[in-house]
């Protein structure tokens, strides 16, 4: 029987399907299967299937979008019921988070699901998030990896003071910085003195996953 | 040492001391060189030829981006090579902006033109030992009693100009009125006014000589906008002007410079000159109206995105740089939001926004789509950023509606591809209307699926060398590359239309209309006017109503800047549209993630 339902929360979540997503780990909730087995059994194996078929670019955008917006109402139902840090199986913990004057939210909800799925504990500080709120993040949450978005040429601008203020508090040696977002480049990211580059949420996980 | 560098065919020519990459050369010069990444050599599209050995060796960005058939015959990429020699470098056609279809005509507009500006002929009396009356004192009253105007007053600028014509005419002069204030004085008798209307595009400027009086457009002439140096869309030029404040004054200065240019080609074809340019009209998106007016651009880049102003601006025109007569203003009417603009009101006074309680949907397409709906009293505007796809941007083999691009594409029965090219001659790429018409016809020949992936094995695909499947358009004649549309081009065009369409759902929910309570959709601009109704509600950009009531209008935002120039009328309809607007911030919108993905895809059925 939990098999079952783990299978339909995974299906639901692959196929962008929120409400019976969200309805489905309920039920799971009150039949009293471990939550960590709900996460990883199912929603993170739907988000992954979800990532898979967009790598064989079979899945495009909108439905990889559908999914993560599925992912996301299941993650927020079960988090209640998690203790902290667990479900991540490679216990790095990531700090996302769009930058200061920046409102776009989709890339990284993609970039947080995909690394969800990949193991990681991941932090999301929001969008619009001030420079300091990134600094005391670092300094009470001690992530692995801080992940900067910017979805503006204007607002990508922000990154560099950033971890310019990461250095200058002591912290930048401490963890390893990527950016990301459609105005950024490898090359924009040597510039401003980040580990690593994100093309896409799926590039974003391999990339992570070596730092 | 110095070094010349010469530019073909426009034999522009730049003297150099240090090596220099041909980019930025070009951009020092003058020369337009197209470029979607700003130089960075990942779009491939600043392709020139150069027959030199002072020059560069060829980069692994060339290797990868030119094929070996363009390395063999000395093509380059500009922004990869640099040079350090006298050398001669031609720019085709493909890699300049020249020659766009601009798009000048528009509706025909009713409007009554009254404005405060006239003309009379004055003969004044003479300054002698016995009437030794101010220059400005004896053509005020002689105003008074030759033409009813009370107390007229002049600035500094029009006293210079009442000086000189006074005696240059022997006291016979014209003179230019704005109510009560002599805006201009010459020698002579009065000439008609004539004034100056401007759409300040991103991308394009479109310029109209205009007979104030009669509104009627006496010339018109598109150029592109200069702009482009320094950054191809509105939001890499708000982070040149906050990267380097002198940047903003730079972009203002070559956008006037270049305004003027134009006015002084259309008065010229009038046998006129810019002084005579009496009145002028400036529409253009927020971003354009703040770099215009040296306005601080830095809120417009970031969240909130608020703009300085909603309210009209009038100015002299010399604050602006422009050349007009000495007492002309430029009127700037008021922009709606941080990202739908004056152009935007000008359109939707074109399209007679506000008339009426008619459900009417309004488009204007371009990287930033704007995008109106009036249902009764209300409207409610909102702005997607699109992209450049529908642009022809970001597209493998995109360029812009220039000959040589592919405009029309049809897919027969038997698989065959039939392609309509601007000009006639052989396909060089693809424009914004034949990436629709592709898009449409490759999903109804089950070429693509709903998703819009290309189902390989198919006649006509083939896989490129990164493994993704591509279409074959047009195989490539003359030396020519092949015409593909790829993978990527697909989901850039389902991308842009995704955004558009997501703009138009959430406009519908929000006021509640359906796709068959829409009376008529407006769509402005050049796209507007090449793109094939059927394929834009088949790929689902726009929703499926009777193809009858879509309606291209043309540059309506040049016609509305002409109807506030030529009316005061206008301008107060103007004004109280833009307070009646509701803007809408879809990105904040509940579910818009949801409305996107929906948007993105390929209606079945």
């Amino acid at each position: 029987m939990g098999e079952g339902l783990y299978q339909a929360i995974s299906k639901a979540v692959t196929e962008g399907e929120e409400e019976e997503a969200v309805k489905r780990v309920q039920e799971a909730l009150k039949s009293g299967s471990p939550p960590v087995e709900i996460m990883q059994r199912g929603i993170v194996a739907g988000i992954s299937k979800a990532g898979e078929l967009w790598k064989a670019n079979e899945y495009f955008l909108p439905d990889v979008i559908m999914a993560a917006d599925a992912f996301k109402a299941a993650m927020a139902v079960l988090k209640p019921s998690l203790k902290e840090g667990e479900g991540a199986k490679k216990g790095k913990k990531v700090v996302m988070g769009v930058v200061q004057g920046d409102v776009h939210d989709l890339g990284k909800s993609l970039v947080i699901a995909m690394l969800t799925s990949a193991g990681f504990e991941v932090i999301d500080l929001g969008i619009d998030v001030p420079l300091q709120k990134f600094i005391d993040a670092a300094r009470e949450q001690k992530p692995d990896i801080i992940g900067l978005g910017a979805y503006m040429t204007t607002t990508m601008l922000e990154m560099k003071s950033i971890i310019a203020e990461l250095e200058k508090q002591g912290l930048r040696r401490k963890l390893k910085v990527m950016v990301g977002g459609v105005p950024t480049s490898q090359e924009f990211a040597d510039q401003v003195g980040a580990d690593a580059w994100g093309k896409d949420a799926l590039d974003a996980v391999q990339k992570a996953l070596k730092l | 040492m110095n070094y010349t560098i010469e530019f073909e065919p426009s034999g522009i020519r730049l003297v150099c001391e240090e090596p220099i990459t041909i980019f930025d050369a070009a951009r020092r010069a003058g020369v337009i060189i197209r470029s979607e990444c700003g130089g960075k050599g990942t779009c491939g599209k600043c392709v020139v030829r150069v027959r030199n050995d002072k020059i560069s060796p060829i980069s692994e960005a060339e290797k990868k981006l030119l094929t070996a058939d363009q390395l063999a015959e000395s093509w380059r990429l500009a922004c990869r090579t640099v040079v350090s020699g006298d050398v001669s470098i031609y720019v085709p056609v493909t890699s300049t902006f020249e020659g766009p279809v601009l798009q000048l005509e528009s509706l025909a507009v009713t409007l009554k033109p009254v404005t405060q500006i006239r003309t009379v002929s004055l003969a004044v009396p003479p300054a002698s030992l016995t009437d030794q009356r101010s220059d400005l004192q004896r053509v005020a009253e002689a105003l008074q009693q030759q033409h009813d105007v009370v107390k007229a007053w002049a600035d500094l600028p029009a006293l210079s100009a009442i000086r000189t014509a006074l005696r240059e005419g022997d006291w016979r002069i014209g003179i230019a009125l704005r109510g009560e204030e002599i805006i201009d004085a010459y020698p002579g008798t009065a000439r008609s006014p004539v004034g100056l209307a401007v759409d300040v595009g991103t991308t394009k400027l479109a310029c109209y000589l205009v007979a104030l009086g009669t509104g009627k457009v006496l010339a018109a002439q598109g150029a592109m906008n200069p702009q482009i140096a320094y950054g191809e869309d509105v939001m890499s030029r708000l982070a040149a002007a906050m990267t380097d404040p002198a940047n903003a004054c730079r972009m203002q200065e070559t956008l006037v410079k270049t305004i003027n240019a134009v006015a002084r080609e259309l008065c010229a074809t009038k046998k006129l000159e810019v002084r005579h340019l009496l009145d002028v009209c400036l529409v253009g998106n927020t971003a354009m109206h703040h770099l215009l007016l040296g306005l601080p651009v830095r809120p417009l880049a970031l969240s909130p995105f608020v703009p300085a102003t909603s309210s009209p601006l009038e100015v002299d025109a010399a604050t602006l740089g422009l050349d007009t007569a000495p007492g002309a203003h430029a009127y700037l009417p008021p922009p709606i939001a941080g990202f739908v603009g004056s152009d935007h009101v000008a359109v939707l006074l074109a399209a007679g926004f506000g008339e009426d309680n008619r459900t009417r949907l309004a488009i204007d397409i371009g990287t930033n789509t704007e995008i109106a709906l009036q249902v009764g009293r209300r409207i409610v505007s909102c702005s997607t950023a699109s992209g450049p796809a529908f642009e022809g941007a970001q597209i493998s083999h995109g360029m812009r509606a220039a000959p040589g691009a592919i405009q029309r594409v049809t897919i027969a029965a038997n698989g065959s591809v039939q392609c309509d090219v601007i000009g006639g001659g052989p396909a060089a790429g693809i424009c914004g209307s034949g990436v629709l018409d592709a898009v449409s016809e490759m999903q109804a020949a089950g070429i693509i699926n709903e998703r819009g992936r290309i189902a390989k094995g198919r006649p006509g695909v083939r896989l490129e060398g990164d493994g993704f499947p591509a279409f074959l358009l047009a195989a490539g004649s003359e030396g020519q590359r092949d015409v593909t549309i790829t993978q990527q081009d697909i989901d850039q065009v389902l991308l842009a239309k995704g955004a558009i369409r997501a703009g138009i759902d959430i406009l519908m929910t929000h006021l509640k209309v359906n796709a068959q309570d829409i009376e008529e959709i407006n769509i402005a601009g050049a796209f507007g006017s090449y793109l094939d109704p059927h394929n834009a509600v088949r790929i689902g950009l726009l929703p499926r109503v009777p193809l009858n009531r879509i309606r291209a209008i043309g540059n309506a935002a040049g016609a509305g800047a002409r109807m506030m120039l030529a009316s005061i009328d206008a301008r107060h309809r103007a004004a109280s549209l833009a307070k009646q607007v509701e803007y809408l911030e879809v990105t904040v919108y509940a579910g818009f993630t949801k409305y996107l993905a929906a948007g993105m895809r390929l209606p079945t059925g």
